[in-house]
């Protein structure tokens, strides 16, 4: 999930222009271009991670994020997926030198979506606002961040569990989130590299495995769930090299407890970047292992078509030969596409066992840069 | 060649052959048509400008939430938007801003709000945003402005940066991050929201009192009610350029008509059928009157830019601050004007069309016998002006409030006047004659001067009639804005009783609203020189359900005197005043609302809701068009939570001195008030003067266009008298054959000239007078509910009659010069 936000944020900030924007006003994404890394601190070395105190913001650094998915049911076994994100964005090292209440460097943006397996629906939302007035923000103790009425919320002293809460015209989410492993650290320690150069890197935890229990509004009715949710924490100031295009990211959870994290990045040229695209398997006792393409053979299998023209690769066939694992991960629902500021797929998939046809887990994939 | 063409060229050869009479013909069409384009366009275009200003970004909202007084607090737009729900809303703070003489609209915004529409704010450049939001004091400025890249603004004490330049939506538009615009003060001057009606209601609902949600529908409307007497005062006043105008039109194509007499008979007997004949005169008036409104288009386009700054400027005076745009010409508008134009020149052609079809060739030859038909005509003529101006007592009287009917009215007078003048005309000439005929016998001169103007009057009286409507036009609104300067002044002396007022002015400086520091009402107390004080707060409350500007006053020993109350105002109106028992009104609320002293008003309270209070009394006061009301502050503080004042008004002991104290005054203020806060210390007389510059200023454009309908019938006359002294000169040969000298010629002219112009001026008089009451009694009342006491000015009406005398002597300057010219020899065998 590093590189997805990674490049996202690239796409963002930099305005890579090989998106295309859905927005018929004021392209916000353009317009909030262009924002110097000069003065912002940097990941170079690994550091020590301390919890809860981590999950709070890091302002020093240009960009953040707070990403959640999951899976969930109802009692009577009707499935959701979902995605609650909050990005920071900070359009300069320090606040501005201004008392208006109004003043600050900091904007926040996020996204929302709502996959209904059985009605084939996929609902998605999008929201800005300036990180002052009230608006938008993130507090430590208690742990809060919030842009609007669509916030996650900690315990008094920061730690979990989180509620996620979130609401629209359509569709509303409040969820309780629980580990059930602790916080694994992406790449070296936690220190994740995104390009070859130093400093090109992020800080990035995860936690692979969130017990998930809540209701969802939606319809005119309240749905009881139950589930599982995925988070992710990345903060970094610069990470991508110009040649990197998109990438294909994977957040799977078996049913036998062990997940799987992977993406693909992909280069302008078509190929994959197989120095960077990188992953980790997760044992159920919470074990690690390193994951690079080596590792793996990843094949795209189908094929879905967007309005605008573009197609996703929206099934794949995933083979883990250290753990005899064929796999074919396939979306739950077509259309999982966020017609948001920047256009990506990002949806639910389930996990479907090549050699039985059994269904042995479920997750999420990113499609980007398509 | 067939008849109609043989017509057209006839008509050709005529106007190339008086290139003069054809250039005056479309000079006097093309200044009518000027004059009502410039009207329409900049009477538009204000509009357009206030439309902008109400919808900046002409984004898809539909409503602005705005505080009653001072700013919305900051922590609302949270409340409203994260609490409450109301995504679709845009917080806006909006500054002032004049560079170079050049009125702009700072605005501060939250880009991250709500989707603005690209349009508004064109397309930024990578990177433009992050740098607005980052930069100290940056600005985007829009392009078409000619501001440049990188240039300092300053705005009151503060300094922006133009960082980039955009397409924006307005041209008088700055755009600013809301936090650069705020800095170090406190408070959002709007909010915009999109709200269906039902949404609007139930958000009115839960407001708290000082703020206020209005529909941008409704403000549109009522700014179209406010300025809707404003405009149609304009538009009176173009349409008597244009009616000046139709007079000349008729004049000019009555005189054509008869100078080509002898042609048209000729056509007759070639063949020429009445019907052709009546086409071809039509066919004539049409492509004058097609060019002639179509230089009238540019011309009224170039007009229109000077009369657009003379309207906003009164606008801005008179109701709300609007900014000049763009003149705004509309295919509507142009269409509007040559339609109009148009008409009225066919009108105009009809009568002297069907003439000239109806006469048989022999009559044709006859001059006498349509000087005789033009005189049992006029007779006629007057009693029809008669009926007229009857018919327009009858509708003034019966039509109430209505100020298109008053204007109707004051036309029909007019048209009706108008019809009269021939005949009084002919009437005065025979009293002329008769009383020089008895006492002037040896003036041989005199007498033929008087019988030949008699004998023309089918030519001249039309263009004496021109000049007698534009010239009590002059008469009849300088009249009225003489008693209406003169209301004001009386009313200015009596309304600032006080000798010194110290007021806080709000954000763009123009209105008394801001807020005094508490502090000062403790200091002023200690001023040795002081004799009495009053307090007033400015502010605006509900009144039947409408915002209305309101006085809270705290009244002084002095305060009374600032009062003249009308219409059976009781007695004790002031002393119940003082004791908090009611309120008081403005004399054009009264009329408005149609409430007198007595009555009661329902008011939306902040601690009791809906009130009821009496009506003490109806004051005189010529300050708010709309009305307004004064509040005891007693009665306010009991309703209200607010306790702020924003002016202190003090009389001084006798023997003080005003300026030693306003000095001590403006020390205090560099102490007491807040940087940001705006400030003045003034005396009556200031006060006065100010105001009534301000008067001057609301009616430099009745000046404008009043000027505009005097050079329309000045050319009109001139062009009249020019063709009449012209087609003289076989008569002029004459008289020179018979002895009579170039200089005693000439003398002729000129005294026919003068004599002319005179009794234009004489005749101007009681019309100018009856226009003078019509628009002092009737118009200005239902435009804006202000009675005022009439003034006679006598220098006005000999300033009319010298200017009468003046514009005919003018015109028959250059026939005079002719005359010396001319040899007897061409005058007597033609031309």
């Amino acid at each position: 999930m590093v590189a997805r936000c990674c490049l996202f944020f690239l796409v963002l900030l930099l305005a890579g222009c090989e998106q295309k924007s859905n927005s018929a006003g004021m392209d916000l994404n353009a317009a909030l271009g262009g924002i110097p890394a000069t003065g912002f601190a940097r990941a170079v070395e690994p550091r020590p991670f301390t919890f809860p105190q981590d999950h709070a913001a890091h302002p020093e650094f240009r960009n953040e994020w707070w990403y959640v998915t999951g899976n969930l049911q109802t009692e009577t076994g009707r499935r959701f997926g979902y995605q609650v994100t909050l990005f920071r964005i900070a359009l300069s090292p320090k606040p501005p030198e201004n008392a208006s209440v109004w003043a600050s460097n900091q904007v926040w943006m996020a996204h929302i979506a709502l996959t209904d397996l059985e009605g084939n629906q996929h609902l998605h939302d999008q929201r800005f606002a300036r990180g002052a007035a009230g608006l938008a923000g993130q507090s430590k103790q208690p742990f809060k961040v919030w842009l609007e009425d669509w916030q996650i919320l900690g315990q008094a002293n920061g730690d979990f569990p989180w509620t996620v809460q979130v609401a629209n015209a359509d569709f509303s989410l409040k969820l309780k989130l629980q580990p059930e492993k602790p916080a694994v650290l992406q790449g070296n320690q936690g220190l994740s590299q995104k390009s070859s150069e130093a400093g090109n890197a992020s800080y990035y935890y995860s936690f692979t495995r969130l017990a998930t229990t809540g209701s969802i509004h939606y319809k005119n009715q309240d749905f009881p769930v139950t589930g599982s949710s995925w988070l992710d924490r990345e903060w970094s100031t610069s990470a991508l090299g110009t040649d990197q295009a998109g990438w294909d990211w994977f957040s799977l959870q078996f049913n036998d407890g062990h997940e799987l994290m992977f993406y693909q990045l992909r280069k302008r040229s078509g190929e994959a970047d197989q120095v960077h695209s990188q992953g980790k398997w997760i044992a159920a006792a919470a074990s690690t292992q390193n994951l690079s393409l080596k590792d793996l053979q990843l094949k795209p299998v189908k094929y879905w078509q967007a309005e605008s023209g573009t197609n996703y690769p929206i099934a794949w066939e995933l083979s883990y030969p250290a753990v005899q694992g064929h796999w074919r991960i396939e979306a739950v629902v077509e259309d999982q596409l966020m017609e948001t500021s920047v256009v990506y797929w990002e949806g639910a998939v389930r996990i479907i066992e090549l050699e039985s046809g059994k269904q042995v887990g479920r997750g999420y994939l990113e499609l980007s840069g398509y | 060649m067939r008849m109609p063409n043989l017509l057209l060229r006839s008509s050709w050869r005529f106007f190339t052959r008086h290139p003069w009479q054809l250039w005056l013909t479309l000079l006097s069409i093309a200044l009518g048509t000027a004059v009502m384009i410039a009207v329409d366009l900049a009477t538009h275009s204000a509009a357009q400008s206030f439309q902008q200003s109400v919808n900046s970004l002409s984004s898809p909202m539909t409503h602005s939430l705005k505080a009653v007084h001072g700013r919305i607090p900051d922590a609302f737009y949270q409340q409203l938007r994260v609490d409450w729900g109301y995504r679709a809303s845009l917080p806006e703070i909006e500054l002032p801003v004049t560079i170079q003489g050049v009125h702009y609209s700072l605005l501060g915004l939250d880009p991250f709000a709500t989707a603005l529409p690209a349009s508004s704010l064109g397309s930024l450049d990578k990177g433009v945003l992050t740098r607005l939001l980052t930069e100290a004091d940056s600005l985007i400025a829009p392009t078409q402005s000619g501001l440049q890249l990188g240039q300092v603004i300053e705005a009151g004490d503060r300094r922006f940066k133009i960082i980039a330049l955009a397409d924006l939506a307005r041209s008088d538009l700055l755009l600013a991050d809301i936090a650069t615009v705020q800095g170090n003060s406190t408070g959002l001057t709007s909010i915009q929201l999109k709200l269906s009606d039902t949404e609007a209601q139930i958000l009115q609902a839960r407001l708290p009192a000082d703020l206020k949600l209005e529909s941008f529908a409704n403000q549109q409307a009522v700014f179209g009610q406010m300025t809707g007497a404003f405009s149609t005062n304009l538009l009176a006043m173009s349409l008597l350029a244009i009616l000046v105008g139709a007079f000349l039109v008729y004049n000019t194509m009555t005189f054509s008509v008869l100078q080509r007499r002898q042609s048209f008979a000729i056509a007759r007997m070639l063949g020429a059928t009445a019907g052709q004949l009546f086409r071809n005169l039509f066919i004539e008036a049409c492509i004058l009157g097609l060019i002639g409104s179509a230089l009238g288009v540019l011309l009224g386009v170039f007009l229109g830019q000077g009369l657009l700054v003379l309207v906003t400027q009164t606008i801005s005076d008179l109701y709300v601050t609007v900014s000049p745009t763009d003149l705004l010409i509309t295919p509507a508008i142009a269409a509007k004007g040559v339609g109009i134009t148009l008409g009225a020149v066919l009108l105009a052609t009809l009568a002297p069309a069907l003439e000239a079809a109806r006469m048989a060739p022999v009559q044709v030859q006859r001059r006498s016998s349509l000087e005789q038909s033009n005189q049992s005509l006029s007779a006629k003529l007057a009693l029809a002006g008669l009926m007229l101006i009857l018919s327009s007592a009858l509708l003034i009287s019966s039509s109430g409030k209505q100020l298109v009917l008053g204007f109707t009215g004051l036309f029909l007078l007019i048209l009706g006047y108008s019809l009269l003048i021939p005949w009084v005309l002919r009437q005065l000439l025979k009293l002329l004659q008769q009383f020089s005929e008895k006492f002037a016998r040896a003036q041989l001169l005199v007498s033929m001067a008087l019988r030949s103007l008699e004998a023309s009057l089918s030519r001249t009286s039309l263009a004496i009639i021109a000049l007698t409507v534009a010239v009590s036009a002059t008469i009849g609104v300088s009249m009225m804005i003489g008693s209406f300067r003169s209301s004001v002044a009386d009313w200015l002396n009596m309304t600032l009783p006080s000798d010194l007022y110290v007021s806080a002015l709000s954000e763009d400086g123009a209105r008394v609203e801001g807020s005094l520091q508490p502090i000062w009402l403790e200091r002023v107390q200690t001023l040795p020189e002081l004799a009495s004080f009053s307090t007033g707060l400015s502010t605006r409350l509900i009144v039947e359900g409408m915002p209305l500007p309101t006085l809270v006053l705290q009244p002084g020993a002095h305060s009374q005197r600032g009062f003249e109350f009308l219409q059976n105002t009781p007695p004790n109106a002031w002393q119940r005043f003082e004791q908090g028992e009611g309120v008081l009104v403005s004399e054009p609320f009264s009329y408005h609302y149609n409430r007198a002293a007595g009555a009661s008003l329902e008011l939306t309270t902040e601690m009791a809701g809906l009130v009821k209070l009496p009506i003490l009394g109806v004051f005189r006061d010529y300050s708010a068009t709309q009305g307004m009301l004064v509040l005891p502050r007693q009665l306010y503080e009991r309703y209200w939570a607010e306790r702020s004042i924003s002016s202190i008004g003090l009389t001084l002991k006798q023997g003080a001195n005003p300026a030693v104290v306003k000095e001590k005054l403006k020390a205090w203020a560099q102490e007491l008030q807040p940087v940001n806060q705006s400030l003045v210390i003034r005396s009556n007389t200031e006060i006065r003067a100010n105001s009534l510059q301000v008067f001057d200023r609301t009616f430099a454009i009745t000046h404008v266009l009043r000027v505009l309908v005097l050079i329309v019938a000045f050319v009109g006359v001139f062009s009249a008298l020019m063709a009449l002294f012209l087609e003289k000169g076989r008569e002029f040969a004459i008289l020179r054959s018979t002895g009579f000298t170039p200089k005693q010629v000439q003398i002729l002219v000129l005294s026919q000239a003068a004599l002319l112009g005179l009794l234009a001026g004489i005749l101007a008089l009681p019309l100018g007078w009856l226009m003078s009451v019509v628009l002092i009694d009737i118009i200005n009342q239902r435009s804006f509910g202000w009675t005022m006491h009439t003034y006679f000015f006598a220098s006005i009406p000999l300033q009319a009659i010298v200017l009468a005398v003046i514009a005919a002597l003018l015109a028959s300057f250059y026939p005079v010069r002719r005359i010396s010219q001319l040899s007897i020899r061409e005058g007597l065998y033609g031309r």
